[in-house]
């Protein structure tokens, strides 16, 4: 069967009540070409890409954002005994 | 597509901005390499608690409230596993050998990391993992963008490329397993039911009914319908022997009927001369992957008693005709899922689609021995049900179905045009026809020097194989039901097609190797190119 529906940020609302068998369906729905964003190729990890994820690890650090200075492996090593250290008390 | 894994150290860096900033933009940027579809991204299990203990740590020794910085870690975690794909470290992995390492998260990582089956980099700061055996690299994070760019040739490509995909799927292919593990339902567990909605609301049909093969959903479908001896079924000889092994096997007749020569499926305008009073049913194969001409057959089967119509669609799962989908286009539908076929499992697998209540039951039963209640074997039947693990392994193959379908599709229009540029002295099958699409299950071609090519492509490491190198009647089991000289088209097809290696993840550059290698002028191919192609 047809049925109209709103598409609105990720949703489909029917426009008329619809008792469906099952949770999860495949659909087939028909978007206007207009309203269609062409994709983005996509590319080799642009510096956008890079300033997008930084800035949400940012976002998340809040306060804690700082640089700091560079530690090795081999200092993140020893640091990670220390943080064993002090989660069992050793 | 490549593997990165990464390291907690590099991590770290991005997290604590422990770099300048041109270093951590390009941290940032692998790390996001999933989204931009240059890398499959990873982040070993066992360094999860690491990178949670040294951020915690780091943070909590700055002064930060011990519950924030605890809350923030968690974000940090779970926008990780937004970016990366989890790598599991398994129980097994973990012997004496493993256990024997100097560091047992390194030595994790490297067996976490080694299961993947396509070219892996664990990135690193200090490439002190000790990778002697397996076929890791090592790369600092500015090493990786030149190593991603590289193409390094492969000596001998793949006809079916199984192991870019199960990179491609690992997480939910273990998921998918290891849910079978638990509940411990190997027949008709949960999985299978899932899979028979998901597919019915795919195709369209109302009903699927899984199956233990290919062949068996043809043997049940013909035993729903009750054929059986002095029937005769119309098919086409040029196809795969299951087809008309399952009729035989019934003790009903395959009736052959010619094939296309642009589709190579049956000919549909030469169905109805084959046609007696015996005829029960028509059975067209839609081959390499494009449908056979079902409105055609459908109208000649109404206008004889409504013979039953099966499509076999063993190639052609993802395919459409008219808009609807292979497998929905007549009375029954079968499918394979054979792994080397466009949508497979690994083992034996099989589906029959109907929109027939009655025959859809009658399916059902007969796949478990005729059983219509427990011990009450209302007909004659088979075991033939699809059993949760591979149930759960099409599933996990059904995530990154309509993406495997658009790539087959580039990659067949790459092949039609390179090879109309470079190489046209092998003849191209046409594109398929107007209204329908192809899966493209194989790429064939047709070459009146089909040996000697095929002998030149093997020595240069390009596999090939040959669908089918002769009609069903001519084999010695069959050329009784129908001479040679009736079938001609499929005779001459059979004697000069050839197909290609076809997979979704075939890369540009190895099409150009093997074009160029079918291209090379000491070769002498066959008939003009078609006018019929529609690239």
């Amino acid at each position: 069967m047809q049925i109209d529906a709103i598409y609105d940020q990720g949703r489909l609302e029917f426009q008329r009540p619809l008792t469906l068998k099952h949770q999860r369906l495949r659909v087939r729905v028909e978007i206007p070409d207009q309203e269609i964003i062409e994709d983005v190729t996509p590319d080799q990890g642009s510096d956008a890409d890079g300033e997008r994820v930084l800035s949400e690890i940012r976002a998340i650090l809040g306060p804690l954002s700082r640089a700091r200075a560079p530690a090795s492996c081999a200092d993140d090593k020893a640091a990670l005994s220390d943080a064993l250290a002090e989660k069992y008390n050793l | 597509m490549k593997n990165l894994v990464f390291d907690v150290n590099v991590v770290l860096d991005l997290w604590l901005e422990r770099q300048p900033e041109a270093r951590l933009l390009q941290i940032a940027a692998l790390i996001d390499c999933q989204r931009t579809g240059t890398a499959l991204g990873w982040i070993a299990s066992p360094s999860l608690h690491v990178l949670e203990y040294l951020a915690y740590r780091q943070f909590k020794h700055e002064g930060a409230d011990p519950a924030e910085a605890k809350q923030t870690v968690k974000q940090l975690l779970a926008k990780l596993q937004q970016q990366l794909r989890p790598l599991s470290a398994f129980g097994f992995q973990q012997d004496n050998a493993l256990l024997a390492q100097t560091d047992l998260e390194d030595a994790q990582l490297v067996a976490a990391a080694s299961v993947l089956q396509g070219p892996t980099a664990i990135v690193t700061n200090d490439k002190r993992f000790a990778t002697a055996g397996s076929n890791l690299v090592q790369l600092k994070p500015a090493e990786v963008a030149d190593w991603l760019g590289q193409s390094k040739p492969s000596e001998n490509l793949n006809f079916v490329d199984l192991q870019t995909q199960q990179d491609a799927i690992r997480p939910q292919l273990e998921q998918h397993l290891h849910r079978v593990l638990e509940h411990g339902q190997y027949i008709l567990g949960p999985e299978v039911g899932e899979l028979e909605q998901r597919l019915a609301a795919y195709t369209g049909a109302r009903h699927c009914i899984s199956v233990s093969s290919g062949t068996e959903a043809l043997l049940i479908s013909l035993m729903a319908l009750g054929i059986g001896p002095g029937d005769e079924v119309i098919t086409t000889p040029f196809t795969f022997v299951a087809t008309a092994e399952v009729i035989v096997l019934l003790g009903a007749k395959p009736v052959f009927v010619d094939i296309e020569p642009d589709t190579c499926n049956i000919d549909a305008t030469l169905i109805e001369a084959k046609l007696s009073d015996q005829t029960k049913a028509i059975m067209p194969v839609s081959l390499y992957g494009q449908p056979a001409d079902m409105d055609a057959i459908n109208v000649i089967a109404a206008r004889h008693g409504h013979l039953p119509v099966i499509e076999d669609a063993a190639q052609s799962f993802g395919a459409t005709y008219k808009g609807s989908q292979s497998g929905n286009l007549s009375t029954l539908g079968c499918t394979s899922f054979f792994p080397s076929k466009p949508l497979g499992c690994y083992g034996d697998g099989g589906a029959i689609f109907t929109s027939d209540d009655q025959l859809a039951q009658a399916c059902r039963e007969i796949r478990v021995h005729g059983q219509s209640a427990r011990y009450v074997h209302s007909r004659i039947g088979v075991g033939g049900r699809m059993d949760s693990l591979q149930a759960a392994i099409v599933l996990a193959k059904l995530e990154r179905f309509e993406h495997e379908i658009v790539q087959r599709q580039a990659v067949a229009r790459r092949y039609h045009q390179l090879i109309a540029d470079q190489a046209p002295q092998v003849q191209r099958l046409p594109w398929p026809k107007q209204g329908r699409t192809s899966i493209f299950a194989q790429y064939s071609l047709l070459t009146r020097q089909r040996d000697p090519l095929q002998a030149k492509l093997k020595a240069q490491g390009i596999p090939t194989a040959v669908h089918y190198p002769v009609p069903l009647n001519a084999q010695p089991a069959y050329q009784h039901l129908c001479c040679p000289g009736c079938t001609p088209v499929a005779s001459r097809i059979a004697e000069q097609v050839m197909s290609l290696p076809m997979h979704p993840d075939l890369s540009e550059a190895d099409q150009h190797r093997i074009v160029n290698a079918l291209g090379e002028k000491q070769h002498r191919g066959v008939a003009s190119p078609s006018t019929l192609e529609r690239p």
